[in-house]
């Protein structure tokens, strides 16, 4: 054993009570007054202030308080720290500070008085004096503090330049730092108000993306799965995200940060909880290995990247979860590639894909005609921008011009029409987002392609989305006349047998107060091997439920082989289908076969037939949902009726 | 100044049920101790904490400012006191100190430097875990995560003594257990240039406390470019060596071994279908620790991957009971392992392969291997399996230059070869198989730790090496109140030394010593059933070249050896170093490594039997020789008084010498010597002349070839009992006509041949004592021998046998045998006279009477060593 505190080398020895020991060196300050200077009966709260007393005995020195009662006296290395000063007779005095020399120490004040009321004025001297010392360190520490703010702000400042500048450039290679594989047949299960938390033995600094394997989903759609990620040494949240049931999917799901993590050396864990309706479940895969042990690890995946080497736009991202600073104006995230696979194509544009695992298409091929590229549910939060970039890939753009928009329920905003014009072959459509949209928006990529033929395809690709960090405008610019409607294009690469139609003419819109109709004429109604046959009708609505009417005679094309209507009126012939209750009342004898497929073909595109008919009626706007609603329900009739589209 | 009850205006509230204080020693670090106070403070703790802040003796004010601000702020929360300045140790020590005497309920303290800090879960963690642990579990470390200039160290794994020798892996940041404290450990106040930590953890591992790896601690250090470490590092080497040198109890080579198999085992033994045990000697049953098959090996797996946190035996042993047990009856198992270690330097997979031998033979030799096929046992080193499972290029690990251990076993050796169960080369495929699959397993999951592990990897040969000068450690556990004593051979045969040191095993084993044999130069060994009865075990040092001679150093002429220079050495040390005591009978190695061994503890004796003379007259042998090595034995045994005065002489103290007498090399048959006398009694008709012996050019062969020419007739009868030892093959006897018997050794044989003899005869042209004339006495021959050696201690001419002056020309000395052998074959009653009084002479000759003085000596000089070695390593709750 080594040696302790050296035997002190002192001619007064010091004690303290043992029960009480530590009091005596915290929450001071304290008075040290001798008993010889306190006649009895004064209490030691008549000094006002935490009164230690010391007496001495035999050359030794007792401190004790007066409520101490203290007859268990131990020896102390240590003397009573936080003294405001000794009050004591001159002689005590000497004795007291005697104490404190003999252990090298410097003594505390000294107040030498005959008695204890001349200490009084004293003692407000030396607690003055402490005050103003205390005052003038505050200050001091005032001032550090502020010198330290602004040397804060100032990095913080200087940090975001420095990440907006990054986050123009491109990303840096992600590294893939951890794998845990999944196992085929273990999982755990998760479902409302339950959470798991799993350690994994992989630091936290620069991780940009990780992602969990789910088995399954059960009555998720509603749900909302919350996903944080933990330095275990800490306990912070440095990352959370709250996904809605809709956008999980059963696969590798991914959850980006919006940049790598910085500066935070420590264990990640991860914890999931789910919130949602009594039934809803996620089923997450565990590790291959250990599979069926308790705790064994989730699935997971994780990567890393430089810091501020990548800055993707991080799908329901929490950003007041770790205190994360949100980026600077200008700064830009990239639209992930999962959220650019969930792109659909309208129209006779197609994705056209080559095998890359993240299933975002590899380019789009132009086939002319009117299309679009829909993202939907695309999150803007803080976002003041966004911008597309495209490339040209192959083919004749010389005709082809594309406009980016926004959409929400309310509003519609797009960028112009532009072309194709630089030399470099790149394109970037850019579109402020003003402050009336929501934090999620519908993202479009509209392309008007009518000259092509089909022997001059052409090739784009679509390099990358870009969501732009800052305050949004409070102008309207460039609101978008007409809304879009996706559904009036149809699928792209859609089953060739699927009803579809070339051209619409809409016209004789007129709205009362019980109805509105017009009439449409559609070019190439095409449906199972049947194509290019022309198509004639009026469609009205009453009462949130559509009927059509066709008519045969002179201006109006032969639909039906055979005439199925049994009713005249004024005008001629008619023929009408009307939404009734479950399926559709058809007011005639329809022959099987042809006549009925093209009337079951009819009522399928209905919903097309409606959103691109009512682009053509700007005074109607308001009504388009209405009318899409009621398309929607003829179109489900019809399917009930007929058994399928094109059957 | 009078005392006085003065009521109170402050009232003492009961002592704070404080179960954990964390002592902060401060010291021109004021800026930065509010950053460690603040992260005690925030400590999320189901438990009371206090803080201590020590000042030390600070000339800044800040820092008792800063500190008072804390203490003034949260009363009984953070305390404060100044002393003089002293150093880090002193400080720690009076916050020590403060604390226990403040708070009676601790249950630990926690050292926190005033620029560290920690995240506020660090405390519960490691509470939890020391409350979790057994009593003897003394503190809990973190892993080193360094912020400043940022670095993340792991120390995970099973704590480790030996390792903590080599290196300091536990920060002073550490949770402290109470009765660490109250076993009155404290810092070393005269540490001021660093390491006072490390001290620190070794006097509590020399109690018996023993640390704990806390993962994901959340303890943080400040690392600055320039620390008061990194002025340290420069003394490092200086501090280390004076640290080993303050804790004998640990650093002593016995310590160090013990530690080295408790903590490291060398081998895992693969005997049994269902575990996996982790063994140090394989003769201890239910010795070390028992894992099953799927924790084996995810043991050796994980000690693949992280070699430093983890650990596995380095040898794998693929056996089967039954050769297990007949190498165990027949003393080898212990050798066995131990050259399969040493073997398994060169190449991946040693095989052993057992046979019979003659009778009372042992053997063990290495050979080529080319197949693993019937091997009774298989060994593999570790880092060979671990090298192929990361991607070697063979297809099989024992495809390659492999090795085989030859063992012979005596003949009659109980022993068939059959295995019981699995055979070793299935049970080695098949786990190299499990191996394979479970890496490929794991290569798809993820590390154990993602922070850099760069500590020594645990390896007890390396740490054995650095620490005591090592290497292959003999596999033998030292039982408690049973000393081992070693008996070191160049060769054992039947040669006079081999059985007289025969008998010195008997008799230590009858007192409660369990003797071994080393035989330094051949692999094979005959022993007398005397012999085998009493050695623990045989084993064959079979190191290459150690005997070889220095090709250019001498003393005073004499050989010397250059072993110690070499790292094979090490081996011999770690054969030997167990052992209480070792006496050395000409081996040249063993004087190498004397001194060393000395260190460990061993006390070192060297036997001196005869000086020779070469052929051209210069003397030579091994008493020369020893000469040079005599500072690093403790004693030197001599069997005459002759060798006694020589030693004397050669200016060897008196008092290191030990005259042990020989005796006869072995138990005569109750009865015998009387039955001898009385068949000599009864005996007519031509003299019984018997030799007995080595036949080689010591023996003088030359001269018994003509002596029987001259003699043979009806009046003189011949046996010649002998086998050529050395390089000498006896071709001088082939013109004498008498077919040469074979060597005998058992009792009986012996007895019946001295019953036969009426005269035994030796020529020799150089003698110590030889046994053959000690026995042929107690049966009542008459001993008929040159003068040489010390013959003439245990012969007085005409007394008791015959001698031969040898001062004369060889026709002088084979006529004066013959005139011997003629006057005793014409005169049986001086025959018998000569007889009778030889049989009383050596009825008083017994080996536990010549071996007591020196034994006494002995034993004595072992338990005052005992007394004096540092207490044996026990665990603090033992």
């Amino acid at each position: 054993m080594t040696s302790a505190v050296q035997p002190l080398a002192s001619r007064h020895r010091a004690f303290l009570p043992q029960r009480t020991v530590a009091q005596y060196f915290s929450g001071g300050p304290s008075l040290l007054v001798s008993t010889g200077l306190v006649p009895a009966g004064v209490a030691a709260s008549d000094f006002g202030l935490d009164t230690i007393f010391a007496s001495a005995r035999g050359g030794d020195i007792y401190f004790f308080r007066g409520a101490d009662g203290a007859s268990d006296f131990a020896e102390t290395a240590e003397l009573p720290s936080d003294l405001l000063a000794i009050v004591a007779t001159d002689g005590d005095a000497a004795e007291l500070c005697a104490l404190w020399t003999d252990r090298g120490l410097a003594p505390p004040p000294v107040i030498a008085v005959d008695s204890a009321l001349q200490a009084v004025g004293p003692i407000l001297a030396r607690a003055k004096a402490e005050i103003a010392v205390l005052s003038a360190r505050c200050a001091e520490l005032q001032r550090a503090l502020v010198a330290t703010r602004a040397e804060f702000e100032e990095t913080r400042t200087a940090m975001q330049g420095v990440m907006r500048t990054l986050s123009h450039r491109y990303a840096t290679k992600m590294t893939l730092v951890a794998v845990v594989a999944p196992s085929r047949d273990g999982t755990v299960t998760i479902g409302p108000s339950t959470a798991l938390r799993r350690i994994y033995p992989v630091g936290t600094e620069l991780v940009t993306c990780c992602a969990l394997h789910i088995a399954a989903l059960q009555h998720a759609a509603n749900a909302v799965l919350t996903v944080a990620f933990l330095g275990v040494e800490s306990g912070r949240v440095l990352g959370k995200w709250r996904r809605p049931g809709e956008a999980l999917f059963t696969g590798w799901n991914i959850f980006d940060f919006p940049t790598p993590v910085a500066a935070v050396r420590e264990t990640i864990a991860i914890e999931v909880s789910l919130d949602g309706g009594e039934g809803c479940a996620v089923t997450f895969s565990l590790a291959g290995e250990d599979a069926a042990a308790e705790a064994a690890p989730l699935a997971i995946r994780v990567w890393t990247a430089d810091a501020g080497g990548r800055f993707p736009h991080a799908e329901h991202w929490v950003w007041d979860a770790g205190g994360g600073t949100r980026p600077a104006s200008g700064t830009v995230s990239l639209v992930g590639a999962a959220a650019l696979a969930r792109i659909v194509a309208r129209g006779r544009t197609e994705a056209v894909h080559d095998g890359e695992a993240d299933g975002r298409p590899a380019s789009y091929l132009l086939r002319g005609g009117s299309s679009l590229l829909h993202l939907p549910d695309l999150s803007i939060r803080c976002a003041e921008g966004v911008c597309i970039e495209l490339a040209h890939k192959f083919g004749d753009l010389r005709g082809t011009r594309f406009e980016l928009a926004v959409q929400s329920p309310q509003h519609c905003f797009a960028g112009g029409w532009r072309p194709f014009g630089a030399a470099d072959g790149v394109l970037r459509l850019g579109l402020s987002l003003p402050a009336v949209l929501p934090d999620v928006v519908d993202l479009f990529l509209c392309i008007e392609d009518d000259d092509r033929t089909e022997q001059s395809l052409a090739g784009i690709v679509l390099r990358q989305i870009e969501v732009i960090a800052g305050p949004r405008s409070a102008l309207d610019v460039g609101p978008r006349a007409v809304r879009i409607y996706p559904e009036a294009w149809p699928l792209s690469g859609a089953d060739p047998a699927e009803p579809r139609f070339k051209s619409l003419k809409a016209t004789n819109y007129s709205e009362a107060e019980k109805y509105a109709l017009f009439e449409v004429t559609i070019d190439g109604l095409a449906f199972g091997r049947r194509a290019g046959r022309p198509a004639k009708f009026k469609i009205s609505k009453a009462n949130g439920r559509l009927s059509i009417e066709f008519r045969q005679g002179q201006n109006w094309p032969k639909i039906f082989q055979e005439w199925p209507g049994r009713e005249r009126d004024r005008f001629g012939d008619v023929f009408r289908v009307a939404h009734a209750g479950e399926r559709l009342a058809i007011a005639g004898m329809l022959a099987p076969g042809p006549d009925n497929e093209v009337l079951a073909a009819l009522s399928s595109l209905m919903p097309a037939i409606i959103a691109a008919g009512m682009q053509n009626f700007p005074s109607a706007r308001e009504q388009i949902p209405h009318w899409l609603d009621a398309a929607r329900a003829f179109a489900a009739a019809g399917q009930a009726t007929f058994g399928g589209p094109g059957a | 100044m009078t005392l006085h009850g003065v009521a109170a205006g402050y009232a003492p509230d009961a002592p704070d049920n404080v179960a954990v204080a964390v002592v902060i020693p401060s010291f021109k670090q004021p800026g930065l101790l509010p950053e460690a106070l603040h992260s005690v403070l925030e400590q999320r703790a189901d438990f009371s904490l206090a803080v201590v802040v020590v000042d030390d003796g600070c000339p800044f004010g800040e820092t008792r400012e800063a500190a008072l601000t804390f203490a003034r702020q949260y009363p009984r929360r953070v305390f404060y006191f100044r002393k003089e300045n002293g150093g880090l140790s002193s400080a720690r020590n009076a916050g020590i100190a403060f604390a226990l005497k403040a708070w009676p309920s601790l249950s630990a303290l926690y050292m926190l430097d005033s620029d560290n800090r920690m995240q506020p879960d660090f405390l519960a963690r490691a509470h939890a875990l020391l409350a979790e642990s057994p009593p003897h579990t003394g503190w809990i470390y973190p892993d080193f995560d360094m912020f400043g200039v940022p670095l993340n160290h792991s120390t995970r794994g099973p704590y480790s003594v030996l390792m903590h020798l080599l290196e300091n892996y536990c920060e002073a940041g550490s949770l402290i257990r109470r009765s660490v404290f109250d076993a009155g450990i404290r810092f070393d106040e005269t540490m001021r240039t660093g390491q006072e930590d490390w001290d620190f953890w070794l006097q509590a591992a020399s109690a018996g406390f023993r640390g704990r790896h806390l993962p994901r601690s959340g303890f943080q250090y400040r690392r600055r470019i320039e620390s008061m470490l990194s002025e340290s590092d420069a003394q490092r080497s200086t501090t280390v060596a004076r640290m080993l040198a303050k804790h004998a109890a640990l650093a002593h080579p016995r310590s160090v071994m013990a530690l080295a198999q408790d903590e490291m085992p060398d081998y895992a033994l693969y005997a049994d279908d269902r575990f996996v045990r982790q063994i140090a000697d394989p003769t201890v049953p239910g010795e070390g620790r028992a894992l099953d098959a799927a924790a084996a090996r995810r043991a050796f797996l994980e000690a693949m991957e992280r070699p430093a946190a983890c650990f596995f035996p380095p040898v794998l042993c693929f056996a089967d009971g039954a050769a297990l047990a007949a190498l165990t009856a027949n003393k080898l198992v212990r050798n066995v392992f131990w050259r399969a270690q040493i073997l398994l330097r060169e190449c991946p997979v040693v095989t052993v392969r057992i046979g019979l031998g003659e009778p009372s033979q042992l053997g063990l030799r290495d050979a080529e291997e080319t197949s693993l096929s019937d091997a009774a046992m298989i060994f593999a080193r570790s880092s060979a399996v671990a090298a192929w499972l990361r991607g070697a290029a063979r297809s099989r690990i024992a495809d390659g230059p492999l090795k085989c251990l030859h063992v012979t076993l005596p003949a009659g050796a109980v022993f068939d070869g059959a295995p019981r169960g699995r055979s070793p080369e299935e049970r080695f495929e098949a786990e190299i198989a499990d191996l394979k699959t479970g890496s490929a397993g794991r290569a798809a999951s993820l590390p154990a730790d993602w922070r850099k592990d760069n500590r020594l990897q645990r390896n007890a040969e390396t740490a054995l090496g650095a620490l005591i000068g090592c290497r292959a450690l003999y596999p033998h556990r030292k039982r408690a109140g049973v000393r081992d004593f070693g008996v070191i051979l160049p060769r054992c045969e039947f040669g006079g030394i081999e059985r007289g040191k025969g008998n010195y095993a008997a008799v230590l084993r009858a007192r409660g010593w369990r003797p071994h044999l080393f035989v330094t130069k051949p692999q094979t060994a005959y022993l007398s059933p005397l012999a085998f009865e009493a050695f623990e075990s045989v084993n064959f040092v079979a190191i290459d070249e150690a005997e070889r001679i220095h090709p250019s150093q001498h003393y005073f002429g004499m050989w010397t050896s250059d072993f110690a220079k070499r790292p094979q050495s090490g081996d011999l040390v770690g054969l030997l170093g167990s052992m209480d005591a070792v006496i050395n009978n000409h081996s040249f190695a063993a004087h190498a490594v004397a001194a060393r061994l000395r260190r460990f503890g061993v006390r070192m004796t060297v036997g001196v039997h005869m000086t020779e003379r070469s052929p051209v007259g210069n003397p030579l042998g091994t008493p020369h020789s020893i000469l040079g090595y005599e500072h690093a034995y403790d004693g030197i045994i001599v069997i005459s008084d002759m060798l006694h005065e020589w030693c004397i002489g050669q200016g060897v103290p008196a008092d290191k010498l030990h005259l042990v007498r020989n005796a006869p090399s072995y138990p005569s048959a109750r009865g015998a010597t009387l039955r001898s006398l009385a068949a000599k009694k009864r005996r007519a008709g031509p003299l019984n002349v018997l030799f007995l012996g080595r036949l080689d050019r010591q023996k003088g062969l030359d001269r018994l070839a003509e002596i029987i020419r001259r003699t043979r007739g009806e009046e003189i009868v011949w046996r010649l009992i002998g086998k050529a030892v050395v390089e000498d093959s006896g071709v001088e006897l082939d013109d004498a006509a008498i077919a040469i018997e074979p060597p005998v050794h058992t009792a009986e044989e012996l007895d019946a041949l001295y019953e036969w003899a009426d005269v035994m005869i030796l020529t020799s042209r150089f003698e110590g004592v030889p046994l053959s004339i000690l026995e042929a006495q107690r049966a009542g021959c008459v001993a008929l021998s040159t003068d040489v050696g010390a013959v003439r201690e245990i012969i007085a001419h005409g007394v008791d046998g015959l001698i031969v002056p040898v001062a004369a020309d060889e026709e002088t000395i084979v006529k004066t045998f013959c005139g011997h052998l003629e006057r005793l074959a014409a005169d049986r009653r001086l025959v018998r006279a000569i007889g009778l009084r030889a049989a009383r002479q050596g009825s008083h000759m017994r080996w536990d009477r010549n071996l007591k003085d020196w034994i006494a000596q002995l034993e004595a000089a072992c338990d005052a060593a005992a007394r004096a070695r540092p207490a044996a390593l026990v665990l603090a709750d033992a």
